[in-house]
C-alpha cells in the first residue's frame, strides 16, 4: 500500500430486496476493499450474493445498510455524484450483454457517447479498443454475427474503452468453452495494471487462484478475502 | 455533465462539452431508431396518416375558400341592390309607408354613403320583347351610366349605348345572349327589337348573369332615362345600387347604406341584395366542411398518438435490457427518458412530414377523386399555405410529445437490476 485511498471501499455492506414479508437478505455485512492494481476474484456457490456485491460496488444499485467509498469519496445519496462515479468502473457480464441492434463498433462506442466525447474521437478509441481485444476485424458486424468468445471480447473493448480505473466482471468466461474462457482470461488479467483493478465474480477455482486475493462469500457473509 | 466531462479529460477520452454532449446524445437516438425501425414504422404510419388528412384538408380547403372569392367576385361585382319593401317597419312606425324609391331617398343615401364607389338608381320592369314572330316576356334593366362599367354589361358583341341613348334621345338596348339566342339577333348588324311596344336598337350583346336560373338569364338593359320615362312616375326609382371599391370597404358602406335608409324609410321598409350575405353563408359552408374535416384528422391523429403511447410503453418494456445496459456504461437515468422522448417525438415529426409531401403530392389526386361525383371539385385548386404546412406538424410533435412522456418516465425510473437479469 502506498498510503493512497483504496480505489472502492465497501462498509459493512447489507443489502435486501422485495417488501414486508417478502423481505429477502442477499448480503449481509459485507466489507471489502480494493486498491489500484489489483485483482480479486469474488468465489461462492450460486445465491451466495456475489452479483450483487458486484452492482453495488459498482453503484448500479445502492446499499440498503453501509456504505461505499470511491476514492476515498463517500457515496451517499447524492444520485448524481453516483453517476459520475460510476463511471469509474467498466462492467463485464457473463453474457456480454452487447445491444443487439447495434454494430460491435457501436456497442463499444456507447459508453463514451453517455460520456459526450466527440464522434470522431469515439470512432478512434473504439477502434483502437476492439483491435487491443483482436477484435479489429469485426467492427460493422452485429452482435447476432458473432460467436459467444467475439461477444465477450467486444464486451471487454466496451469496458475498457472509456480508461475505467476498475473493471467488474461477472462471470465472464461462465458460458465459453476453455479455449475462450482462457483468452478472455488472459484478456481481463493482461488488463490489470497500475491505475487499473479487476474485480472477478467466478465460480472457477482455476480462474479464481490467477487473481492477487480471493474473497469468498457464502449466503451473503464474507467468509474469506 | 461536470463529472463526465472532468472524468472524460483526465483520462485521455478529449474535451467534452454541452454540444458534443448534445451531438452524443443525438447519435444515440438516431441509433436505435434505425435499430427499432421496424417496430416504429407503425408509429411514423399512423401519424403520417393523421398528418396526410389535416394538410390535405387545409390545402384543399384554402383552395375552396379562394375559389369562393373568386366565384364571388364574378358572380356578385363589388355592388349590392337596394329594393323597397313594404316591411313591418313602416307598418309600426307609419313613416314611410311607400312601396317605391323616390329621388330623395337616393340623394340621402348618397350623401351618407361617402365610401361608396358610386350609388345609382335603377328599374327592374318585366316587359314583352319581340323580334319578328318571336316574343317573350323578360326582365328589362334600366342602368344608370356608372353601371355600364361593370363585367355584367360589358358587351362582347356590339358597341354599347350611344350618347343619344344614354340620354333618352334614341331608344338602344343590350340583350343577353340566351334573349340573343332566343331572338336570333346576334348577328351583324344587329337589329331592332320591340320593348314592349317601342321599337329599340340592339347596340350590343352582353353575357348571361352568371349563376343565374335558366329563365333569368334573358334579359335585356335599357338606359336609365329611358327606362325612368317609360315606367316611373314622378319622383319614384326603381331601386337603388351601390357599389364599393374594394371588399375591405363593403362592411363600412352596406352599413352606412343601412343606417341612412333607417333614418330615410324605416328599419325593415326595404331590402339589402348584398354579397355580403351570400359570402357568409359560403364561407360558413366552406368553414364547417374544413372544421369537420380538420375534426376528422385531428381525431386521426390522437388515435395515432394513442398508437405511439404504446408503442413507446412497449419499445421500453422490450428495451428495458438495453436501457439497464447503457446505465451500467454510464448513461443517467434522465438520458434514458430523453431518449425516449426525443425519439417519440422525432418520430411523430418525421410521420407528420411524410404526411405532409403526401398531402402535397395527393391534394390533386383527391381533387380527380372528388371530381367524379361533384365536378364543382374539378375547379379547386388547392393551396399550400404556411398554416397548412405548420399546422399537422404541431399537432404532431405535440401529440409525439406528450405520447412519449409517460414511457420516457417509465424509462427513467428503470429498474437497471431486474432488467439486467431478465433476459
Amino acid at each position: 500500500m502506498t498510503g493512497q485511498a483504496p480505489l472502492v471501499e465497501l462498509v459493512d455492506i447489507h443489502k435486501s430486496v422485495g417488501s414486508g414479508d417478502r423481505t429477502v437478505e442477499i448480503l449481509k455485512g459485507v466489507s471489502l476493499t480494493v486498491n489500484a492494481g489489483e485483482s480479486i476474484a469474488v468465489t461462492g456457490p450460486s445465491g451466495s450474493g456475489k452479483s450483487t456485491l458486484m452492482h453495488v460496488m459498482g453503484l448500479l444499485t445502492p446499499a440498503t445498510v453501509g456504505h461505499v467509498r470511491v476514492a476515498g469519496e463517500r457515496v451517499g445519496q447524492d444520485r448524481r455524484k453516483a453517476i459520475g462515479m460510476r463511471r469509474m468502473f467498466g462492467f463485464i457480464f457473463q453474457d456480454a450483454k452487447l445491444i443487439g441492434g447495434l454494430s460491435a463498433l457501436q456497442n463499444v462506442q456507447a459508453p463514451l457517447m453517455h460520456i459526450g466525447v466527440w464522434p470522431h474521437r469515439q470512432k478512434k478509441l473504439a477502434t483502437q479498443a476492439l483491435e487491443a481485444v483482436g477484435m479489429g476485424h469485426r467492427l460493422g458486424h452485429h452482435p447476432s454475427q458473432l460467436s459467444g468468445g467475439e461477444s465477450m471480447r467486444v464486451a471487454i473493448a466496451r469496458a475498457l474503452v472509456a480508461n475505467p480505473s476498475i473493471l467488474l466482471a461477472d462471470e465472464p468466461t461462465g458460458s465459453l468453452d476453455s479455449v475462450n474462457g482462457r483468452i478472455i482470461s488472459d484478456l481481463l488479467f493482461g488488463m490489470v495494471g497500475l491505475s487499473t483493478a479487476l474485480v472477478l465474480v467466478t465460480h472457477q477455482p482455476d480462474l479464481a487462484l490467477l487473481a492477487d486475493r480471493i474473497a469468498h462469500i457464502v449466503d451473503g457473509t464474507m467468509v474469506e478475502g | 455533465m461536470g463529472v463526465g466531462a472532468d472524468r472524460a479529460a483526465r483520462h485521455g477520452l478529449g474535451e467534452t462539452s454541452r454540444m458534443s454532449r448534445a451531438v452524443c446524445m443525438g447519435m444515440i437516438i438516431v441509433q436505435s431508431m434505425w435499430a427499432f425501425r421496424w417496430q416504429q414504422a407503425l408509429v411514423l404510419a399512423t401519424m403520417a396518416i393523421g398528418s396526410f388528412g389535416l394538410a390535405a384538408i387545409m390545402f384543399l380547403g384554402e383552395g375552396a375558400l379562394r375559389n369562393l372569392w373568386m366565384d364571388l367576385d364574378t358572380l356578385m361585382g363589388s355592388r349590392m341592390d337596394v329594393y323597397p319593401a313594404p316591411g313591418l317597419g313602416d307598418k309600426l312606425l307609419q313613416k314611410r309607408p311607400l312601396v317605391h324609391f323616390n329621388i330623395q331617398d337616393l340623394e340621402y343615401v348618397r350623401e351618407h354613403a361617402k365610401k361608396a364607389s358610386y350609388i345609382a338608381p335603377m328599374f327592374y320592369h318585366r316587359s314583352r320583347i319581340s323580334l319578328h314572330d318571336i316574343a317573350t316576356v323578360a326582365h328589362v334593366d334600366g342602368i344608370d351610366e356608372p353601371m355600364m362599367k361593370e363585367t355584367a354589361y360589358t358587351q362582347y358583341m356590339g358597341s354599347g349605348f350611344t350618347q343619344e341613348g344614354l340620354a333618352g334621345d334614341r331608344m338602344e338596348c343590350l340583350l343577353t345572349r340566351s334573349m340573343a339566342e332566343r331572338l336570333h339577333a346576334a348577328a351583324e348588324p344587329l337589329p331592332r327589337v320591340a320593348v314592349g311596344a317601342y321599337p329599340c336598337q340592339v347596340v350590343g350583346i352582353i353575357p348571361d348573369p352568371p349563376g343565374a336560373d335558366e329563365p333569368l338569364r334573358e334579359r335585356v338593359a335599357i338606359p336609365y332615362r329611358w327606362a325612368r320615362l317609360l315606367w316611373g312616375g314622378g319622383d319614384d326609382i326603381g331601386a337603388i345600387i351601390v357599389s364599393w371599391r374594394s371588399p375591405e370597404e363593403m362592411e363600412a358602406v352596406v352599413e352606412s347604406v343601412r343606417r341612412a335608409l333607417d333614418e330615410v324609410r324605416a328599419p325593415g321598409a326595404y331590402q339589402l341584395t348584398s354579397s355580403r350575405f351570400a359570402v357568409r353563408k359560403r364561407k360558413e359552408i366552406v368553414s364547417n366542411i374544413m372544421l369537420a374535416g380538420s375534426a376528422q384528422s385531428l381525431f386521426s391523429i390522437l388515435i395515432a398518438s394513442i398508437g405511439v403511447l404504446n408503442v413507446m410503453l412497449a419499445n421500453v418494456t422490450r428495451r428495458s435490457r438495453e436501457f439497464a445496459i447503457r446505465v451500467a456504461v454510464g448513461a443517467e437515468p434522465s438520458d434514458l427518458a430523453l431518449i425516449v422522448l426525443m425519439e417519440s417525438v422525432a418520430l411523430s415529426l418525421i410521420g407528420g412530414l411524410v404526411g405532409l409531401f403526401l398531402a402535397v403530392a395527393g391534394a390533386p389526386l383527391i381533387i380527380q377523386a372528388l371530381a367524379t361525383r361533384i365536378p364543382e371539385a374539378s375547379n379547386i385548386t388547392p393551396v399550400i399555405t404556411m398554416g397548412g404546412v405548420v399546422a399537422p406538424l404541431a399537432v404532431c410533435v405535440i401529440c409525439g410529445a406528450l405520447a412519449g412522456a409517460i414511457p420516457a418516465m417509465r424509462a427513467r425510473r428503470l429498474d437497471v437490476l431486474a432488467a439486467l437479469r431478465a433476459e
